[in-house]
C-alpha cells in the first residue's frame, strides 16, 4: 500500500468554514484486512473489519499517519513525539515517546522504523518498546522502503540515505535536489517532485545518482506509482499539479534495453507506443494515491476526492475530513458528524 | 522594502538622532496599525496588520484584544489562501498558510498551527521565510526543539542565498533567522544561543551595515511592528532583541555587569524601551536611580507583567514608596504599593479607575486577585484569576492566592534554610502565629534561617560603629526585633539590606500585627 495514509496525513480542509476537521487519520492494513481509525478526542486506535468495529487499543493526542504492514502499524503523532506501535494480531499496543516530530514510519519484517526528522533521526523499536537510533541528515522528512530497503530523503541537503534495516547503518548516500514536496520508490527509482521548479526527478536506486530532471506541468506538488513493471510497460508515475488542475502521467524510467523491448513486443502485438494519459479536473488536485487497479486524486481546497480512470474522472464526493484509507475496491472515511467509518466505492 | 515576514515578536524601535527626543506609547502603535488595516487591504498586510495588533495587545495584557485581533489574522489568511487556490497561486497559498499557521499558534491551536506549517513548507520548503515563520509558530507554542529544527532550516537556506549574493538584505534575513535559532536554543543549549546572538550584534554593527545605519539616522524611522515592513525597521528591532536577550542570558549567569551593558546599548538607540527599563531598574542597586527607571518603564508600558512583577519585589523591599498622580502609570504603582502597605481596599479602588480608563487587561486582572484574596474574598480572587487569558499571567496569579492561601511549605516540614520567601508564605505565617495556640508552627520554624531583602524603619547610630534598629519590613511584611538591635557597620536607607533571621512570633496589636524575629546578620546587598 506505500504508506498511502502518511502522505495524506497533513493537509486542510478549508470547507465548511473549517480548516480541520479535527484529528482522526485511518489507514488500511491490507494483510489483515483491517481499517484503522485513530482518534484524537478518544485518544483510541480502532480496528474495523468492514463497517464493523472489532478491537480498540489506547492511542495518541493528535495521530498524525498511519503506517501499515504485515502484522504491526505505526500510529504517529508529530506533535507531542509519540508513536504507538499496534500488534495486529495480538491487538496489543505499545506506546512511545519518540526523538522529536516522528513524522513518517515504515515496517520492515514486522519492525517498525520511524524518522524523527526534528532530531535527524531513524529509530527502529522493538517488540519490548526499547528504541535504537540512528543519524540521519538534518531535514530528512521522506521515509521510502524499496526492494527491502529504507531510503530517508532530507529535503533541506537533498540528500538520499540508504538504511539498512538489519544493522540500522547508512550503507549509501546519493544527492540530489533538495526541497522537493513529495517522493516515491519503485524498486529501481526513487521519483521526487519540486512545486517550485515544474520538474520531477528520477533518481538511480542502482547507481545512486539522479537522472535528468523532467519538466512536468506548472506546480507539480504530489505523485503516486501506478502498477509493477510488466514486460510492456515499465509502469506511470502519476503527478498531480493543482495550479494546472491536472494529473500528469508519464512512463516510469527504464533502460534503453528494456525500452527498445517492450516497444518492439507492443509494435508486435499492435499495441503501439505506450504514451499513458493526463486527466483534467474542474478543481486545483493536491493530493494523489496509487490503490491497486485505481488512482485517487483530491483537492484540499474544496475537499473534493475523485477517482480517476484511464479515460475519465469521476467525482466520489466532498468530504472534510484529513486522511483517507485505501483498500483495493473502496476508500475509507471517518466521519466525525455520525462518528462512523464510511466506505465509498 | 523587504516583505512582511521577519516576525521578531512584538519590539518597539526609533532610531538614535529621536531617541532622547521622542517617546513612543502603545497607544501611538495601535493608532498606527489600525490606520494601515484601515487603508491596505492587501491580503499580506493586513495578514501581518492584524497579528502585529494582537502582539501589541498581549504586551499589554489586553487578551480579549490580542485574541481577536489574532482571530481577524486567522479569517484573513483563510479567505487568501481560498482566493490563492482559486487563483492557481500556489506560492501565495503557501504564504497565506504559513501565517494561518502562526495566528493558531498565538490562539494556542496546536494541532492545527503544526498541521497547517507542515501544508506551508510542502509547498515552500525554499523558502528561509517560510521556515522561519514556522520557527516562530513553534516558540509561540513552547516547542522549542521543533522551533530549533525550523530555524536551522531558515538559517542553513539563508546561509546559502547569502553566500551566493551577499547584499544587505540578505545579510539582515540571515541575522533573523539567527535570531530565531538562539531563541529556540536559549533554554536547552544557552552556548550557542550565546554565540549566535553574538555573531548577530557582531555582524549588525559591522561596517557591512554602516549604509543603512546612515538611512536609519537620516529617515528618522518611527516604527513598531512585529512584523518588520523594511531593512531599516528590522535592522533596529533585530539589534535590541538580540541584545535584550543576550542580557537575560547574562543575568542568569549572574554577570549584572555585563547585562546592564546590554541593556544600555539598547537604551541608548531607543530611551523608552520598556523591557530595557525594567531591566536596568531591576538590576541597579542606587534608591533613586532605580525609581526613576521604574518611573520610566511604567510610563512606557504600564501593563508589562514582567516589570510589575519586578516593582512588587522592589516594594516589598523598601517600605515607604509611595507614587501619587493621575495618569495610568503612576495609578499601577500606587496599586502595587497600596497592596504591599497592607491597603487591599485602597488597591481596588485604583484598579477600579483604571479599569474605566484603559479597560480590563491580565496584568490588572493579575494585581485585582490579589487584592481581593489580601481583603479577603477569595471566591472573587479565583474567580478574577480564571478569568486571565495568557496563561504565565494566570499561573502567578493562582500560585499567589494559593500560597495566600495554603500552609506555607516551611511550616509543613522542618526545613534548614528559606532563602526569599514569598509575601504570600509570610503573611501566612504571620497570620498563624498570631493565634496564641499555633505550637506546632512554632516549633517547625525553630531551627529554619531565612534570608530575605530587609527593609529598615529607622537606624540610629551608637557613635561606636554600630548602627541600632529595631522592625522593617521583610517581602513587605512587617517585622521587629524583641529590643533594639545593634549591628556593627554604619547602615542607611540609601542601600538595600539582607538579613538573615530566624522567626520566633507574632506581636499583635489592635492596629498590626508583626513577625518577631531574631537577626543572626544584616549586610548590604
Amino acid at each position: 500500500m506505500k504508506g498511502l495514509t502518511l502522505s495524506i496525513a497533513f493537509f486542510a480542509a478549508l470547507v465548511s468554514g473549517q480548516l480541520f476537521a479535527g484529528q482522526t487519520v485511518v489507514g488500511y492494513a491490507a494483510e489483515a484486512r483491517l481499517t484503522l481509525v485513530a482518534r484524537g478526542e478518544t485518544r483510541e486506535i480502532t480496528a474495523y473489519e468492514g463497517d464493523t468495529a472489532v478491537w480498540h487499543v489506547d492511542g495518541v493526542a493528535n495521530p498524525s499517519a498511519i503506517v501499515t504492514g504485515a502484522r504491526r502499524a505505526v500510529v504517529l503523532d508529530a506533535l507531542a513525539n509519540r508513536a504507538v506501535i499496534v500488534n495486529l494480531q495480538a491487538h496489543h499496543a505499545t506506546s512511545i515517546t519518540t526523538p522529536e516530530s516522528p513524522v513518517a514510519a515504515a515496517v520492515v519484517n514486522d519492525q517498525p522504523f520511524i524518522l524523527c526528522r526534528d532530531d535527524a533521526a531513524l529509530i527502529r523499536v522493538a517488540d519490548d518498546g526499547s528504541v535504537r537510533r540512528v543519524s540521519v541528515d538534518p531535514g530528512s522528512s521522506n521515509l521510502l522502503l524499496s526492494a527491502r530497503r529504507l531510503l530517508v530523503y532530507s529535503r533541506i541537503t537533498g540528500s538520499i540515505l540508504e538504511v539498512d534495516p538489519a544493522s540500522l547503518t547508512v550503507i549509501r548516500r546519493g544527492t540530489v535536489a533538495p526541497f522537493a514536496s513529495d517522493v516515491e520508490a519503485d524498486d529501481r527509482n526513487a521519483y521526487l517532485t519540486y512545486p517550485s521548479t515544474a520538474e520531477v526527478i528520477a533518481f538511480d536506486l542502482a547507481t545512486f545518482r539522479s537522472r535528468e530532471p523532467m519538466k512536468v506541468g506548472a506546480v507539480p506538488t504530489d505523485l503516486a506509482l501506478i502498477g509493477g513493471s510488466t514486460i510492456l510497460s515499465a509502469g506511470t508515475v502519476a503527478v498531480a499539479d493543482p495550479s494546472s488542475k491536472k494529473i500528469w502521467r508519464a512512463e516510469r524510467m527504464q533502460s534503453l534495453g528494456a525500452a527498445t523491448g517492450r516497444g518492439f513486443l507492443r509494435g508486435l502485438i499492435g499495441l503501439g507506443l505506450y504514451r499513458p494519459s493526463s486527466s483534467q479536473f474542474p478543481t486545483g488536485v493536491d493530493r494523489v494515491w496509487a490503490a491497486g487497479k485505481n488512482l485517487y486524486a483530491f483537492d484540499s481546497a474544496t475537499s473534493t476526492l475523485y477517482r480517476v480512470g484511464s479515460h475519465e474522472v469521476k467525482k466520489l464526493g466532498a468530504f472534510d475530513v484529513t486522511s483517507f484509507a485505501f483498500a483495493d475496491d473502496s476508500v475509507a472515511v471517518w466521519n466525525d458528524k455520525s462518528a462512523r467509518l464510511l466506505h465509498i466505492r | 522594502m523587504k516583505t512582511a515576514v521577519l516576525l521578531l515578536g512584538a519590539v518597539i524601535f526609533a532610531s538614535p538622532l529621536i531617541a532622547q527626543q521622542q517617546r513612543l506609547s502603545s497607544d501611538y502603535e495601535i493608532q498606527s496599525i489600525q490606520k494601515e488595516l484601515a487603508r491596505d487591504q492587501r491580503p499580506l498586510a493586513r495578514m501581518a496588520g492584524y497579528l502585529n495588533l494582537g502582539d501589541l495587545y498581549s504586551t499589554r495584557g489586553e487578551s480579549s484584544r490580542s485574541i481577536e485581533s489574532y482571530r481577524s489574522a486567522l479569517a484573513a489568511a483563510g479567505k487568501e489562501r481560498m482566493h490563492a487556490r482559486e487563483a492557481s497561486d500556489l506560492t501565495r497559498y503557501a504564504n497565506a498558510t504559513s501565517y494561518a499557521a502562526l495566528a493558531s499558534a498565538k490562539l494556542g491551536h496546536d494541532s492545527d498551527a503544526f498541521s497547517l506549517f507542515e501544508e506551508s513548507t510542502r509547498y515552500l520548503s525554499s523558502s528561509a521565510k517560510t521556515w522561519n515563520l514556522y520557527a516562530s509558530g513553534m516558540m509561540v507554542l513552547q516547542r522549542n526543539r521543533k522551533a530549533a529544527a525550523a530555524a536551522r532550516n531558515a538559517v542553513t537556506i539563508g546561509e546559502r542565498i547569502t553566500a551566493a549574493e551577499p547584499t544587505i538584505a540578505n545579510r539582515l534575513d540571515l541575522a533573523v533567522y539567527q535570531y530565531s535559532l538562539a531563541s529556540a536554543l536559549v533554554a536547552d543549549s544557552p552556548a550557542e544561543a550565546e554565540s549566535l546572538l553574538h555573531k548577530i550584534v557582531n555582524s549588525l554593527t559591522s561596517d557591512a551595515f554602516a549604509a543603512l545605519r546612515d538611512r536609519i539616522a537620516r529617515s528618522e524611522l518611527f516604527e513598531v511592528y512585529s512584523t518588520t515592513s523594511s531593512d531599516e525597521s528590522a535592522y533596529l528591532s533585530l539589534l535590541n532583541r538580540s541584545r535584550l536577550r543576550l542580557g537575560s542570558i547574562y543575568e542568569e549567569r549572574g554577570d549584572i555587569t555585563a547585562a546592564r551593558k546590554q541593556y544600555e546599548e539598547v537604551l541608548r538607540l531607543r530611551n523608552d524601551e520598556p523591557t530595557a527599563l525594567a531591566r536596568m531598574a531591576r538590576l541597579t542597586s542606587e534608591n533613586a536611580e532605580k525609581l526613576r527607571y521604574f518611573s520610566e518603564a511604567f510610563a512606557a508600558n504600564p501593563f508589562s507583567f514582567e516589570l510589575v512583577k519586578s516593582y512588587e519585589s522592589f516594594v516589598a523591599s523598601r517600605r515607604g514608596v509611595r507614587t501619587e498622580g493621575n495618569d495610568t502609570s503612576q495609578k499601577v504603582r500606587a496599586v502595587v504599593e497600596q497592596l504591599a502597605a497592607g491597603n487591599p481596599r485602597g488597591s481596588l479602588s485604583l484598579i477600579s479607575q483604571i479599569e474605566k480608563s484603559s479597560g480590563a487587561n491580565d496584568t490588572i486582572s493579575y494585581l485585582k486577585a490579589q487584592a481581593f484574596s489580601a481583603a479577603g474574598d477569595q471566591a472573587a480572587a479565583r474567580a478574577t484569576a480564571a478569568s486571565i487569558r495568557q496563561v504565565p499571567v494566570r499561573r502567578a496569579a493562582e500560585s499567589d492566592l494559593s500560597s495566600a492561601l495554603s500552609e506555607p511549605s516551611f511550616l509543613q516540614k522542618q526545613m534548614a534554610r528559606v532563602d526569599d520567601p514569598s509575601a504570600g508564605d509570610l503573611r501566612k505565617t504571620l497570620e498563624i502565629l498570631s493565634d496564641p495556640g499555633s505550637v506546632s508552627a512554632r516549633e517547625a520554624l525553630d531551627a529554619t534561617v531565612f534570608s530575605s531583602a530587609a527593609t529598615f524603619d529607622s537606624f540610629t547610630p551608637e557613635g561606636d560603629g554600630t548602627t541600632a534598629m529595631l522592625s522593617g519590613t521583610v517581602a513587605g511584611v512587617p517585622f521587629r526585633f524583641s529590643l533594639p538591635m545593634k549591628f556593627r557597620g554604619t547602615f542607611d536607607a540609601s542601600a538595600p539590606l539582607r538579613m538573615d533571621f530566624r522567626i520566633l512570633g507574632a506581636v499583635t496589636s489592635e492596629a498590626d500585627a508583626s513577625l518577631l524575629v531574631e537577626p543572626l546578620k544584616v549586610v548590604r546587598q
